[in-house]
Parts: C-alpha cells; sequence; structure tokens
C-alpha cells in the first residue's frame, strides 16, 4: 500500500468516526436536553473534521503528514500515473461536493419558501459539509483508481 | 484559435452580456415603477445562449480530424480544477464573513433566496474562471493550437 492509499484509508477512518461520535452526540443530547440543543452534537463534526484532516496534512499540520509518508533515499515516491489519479480524485471530489452544495441550497429554499429565512449558521455548515464530502469522495477515488488493496506501489 | 478558446471566448461574452443586459433591465424598470420582476425571466433567458453551444461550435467530423490532444485535455482539465478550487475558496471566505459580519446569535438569519443565487452565482463564477483560465493557458490569441 503506498502513501497516498494510506492517507485516503486514514481520511476515511476519520471521517467515519467523526460521523458516527456526532450521531451518538446527538442521540445523548436528544433524550437529555430535547430537539434545538441535540443539534448542537453536529459541532463534534466541524471540530473532529478539520482536526482529523489536519492530522493528514491536508489541513496544514505537514509534521503528521510525514509520519504517514515516510522520505526514503533514492526511491521516487510521486511519478506521472499517482499525479493523474490525484488530479482524477481531486476533479471528482470538487464536482461531488459542488453537487452537495447545490443539493442543500435547493432542498433548504424549497423547505422554508422563497420568503423564508434561514440561520447564517447554515452557511459554515454548508462549507463543513462540503468539505466532508470533498475528502470523502476524493478519498475513495484515489482507493477505487489504486485497487483498494496492495497493487499500488510501495512508499 | 482552437474549438476550447472559442468556446470559453463565448462563455465569457454571454455571461457578461447576461450580467450588463439584466442590471440595466432592473435598474430602468426600479426606476419607472418602483419594483422590479424583469430579473426572473431576463437573467435565465440570456443565459439559455450557453446551451446552444454545441450546435454554434461542432466537433470536427470524419476520422481523420483530431478534436484535442493530450495538452488540450491537461490545459481544460487544470483550469476546471483551478475553478472549483477558486469557487471553494470564494465560498469559505464569504461564508464565514456573513456568519461573522451578522452575528451568531438565534434572531442573525439570511433570506432562503440567498441559497439559490449562490449555488447560481457559484456556477457561473466557476466558468468564468474556467474560461479565463483556458484562455490564460492557450495564450489569450489563436499563437497556437490552431484548428
Amino acid at each position: 500500500m503506498n502513501g497516498a492509499q494510506k492517507i485516503a484509508w486514514s481520511c476515511l477512518i476519520t471521517a467515519s468516526i467523526t460521523f458516527i461520535l456526532s450521531i451518538i452526540a446527538v442521540v445523548i443530547f436528544y433524550l437529555i436536553f430535547g430537539i434545538p440543543k441535540a443539534l448542537a452534537g453536529f459541532a463534534l463534526m466541524g471540530i473532529g473534521l478539520p482536526v482529523g484532516f489536519g492530522l493528514m496534512g491536508i489541513g496544514g499540520l505537514g509534521a503528521f503528514y510525514k509520519l504517514i509518508l515516510k522520505k526514503r533515499q533514492g526511491k521516487v515516491r510521486f511519478d506521472e500515473r499517482d499525479q493523474l489519479i490525484y488530479m482524477r480524485a481531486w476533479f471528482l471530489g470538487y464536482c461531488a461536493s459542488y453537487l452537495f452544495f447545490v443539493i442543500v441550497c435547493m432542498t433548504t429554499w424549497f423547505i422554508y419558501g422563497p420568503k423564508g429565512t434561514v440561520s447564517v449558521n447554515v452557511l459554515p455548515l454548508t462549507v463543513i459539509g462540503g468539505f466532508m464530502v470533498l475528502m470523502i469522495v476524493h478519498s475513495i477515488a484515489i482507493l477505487a483508481q489504486y485497487g483498494w488493496r496492495n497493487k499500488g506501489e510501495k512508499s | 484559435m482552437n474549438r476550447y478558446q472559442k468556446l470559453a471566448w463565448f462563455n465569457l461574452i454571454v455571461i457578461t452580456a447576461t450580467i450588463l443586459i439584466t442590471t440595466t433591465a432592473i435598474a430602468i424598470e426600479l426606476h419607472m415603477r418602483g419594483y422590479s420582476t424583469i430579473g426572473w425571466w431576463c437573467f435565465p433567458a440570456i443565459l439559455a445562449l450557453l446551451k446552444f453551444k454545441p450546435f454554434m461550435f461542432k466537433k470536427p467530423q470524419g476520422q481523420d480530424k483530431v478534436i484535442c490532444d493530450e495538452r488540450d485535455t491537461l490545459i481544460v482539465k487544470r483550469a476546471s480544477s483551478f475553478a472549483y478550487t477558486t469557487f471553494w475558496w470564494v465560498f469559505i471566505v464569504s461564508s464565514f464573513a456573513v456568519h461573522i459580519f451578522m452575528g451568531m446569535g438565534p434572531k442573525s438569519s439570511v433570506p432562503t433566496i440567498t441559497l439559490p443565487l449562490m449555488a447560481v452565482g457559484g456556477a457561473l463564477f466557476m466558468v468564468i474562471v474556467c474560461s479565463v483560465a483556458i484562455l490564460v493557458q492557450y495564450g489569450r490569441g489563436g499563437k497556437d493550437g490552431e484548428k
């Protein structure tokens, strides 16, 4: 399994754990406080995802990135094929995240009506959701192109 | 000037014309009647011209005709990727800017019409950035890639 596959797996695992923890938090808050306050459980995603993705170097914490992608002398870590796979994966991720953005916008509009109002919190939540979709689709696309298992080169 | 450059110029011209004509029409109607509804049909009507691209810029027919090579594909891919990235940065900054300026209280709200307008605006922004990126990579004119 090469470095890109490791990062993709870490990304998927982080996203899944954060999502499951958020759902558990929402259920617990719902049982204790009721529905408006229960939605605060989704704040875990807002905290967990940037931290989780940051650990993989995507959020900017390069030190952890180096732990996953160990540099080896004389070895080629990233060739044209990897570059093409990465480019395709980003493109798919961006398409999916834009689709998510459009669905959220139009669904909200249909639910609340043209004269309704929504909280400003919807905007940053849409950004976080879009980022989550982007990273998940990007990771799945990388794994699907490399073949999910150890067929890719080692790094 | 090759097909992608023509498409890029066409996108830019149609979107610029749409924005200018719609803004002018709304301003005139507002001045005359005090309210405006013209934007609801004028904007999509002019923008629908973008759907005529396949008929106006047909792909060359025949086995010996090359539509695009690896370089063209790379240019379009780079432009699309750049457009998506730029869109997300602008969206992130504007979303958090609205959130900060309007406050985080329960009374801070935006009209729902803002959301579909953001989706349409985002799509137009991406088309503009993608077209400009294509033209910049080809060198704006017909210097190379003549077809």
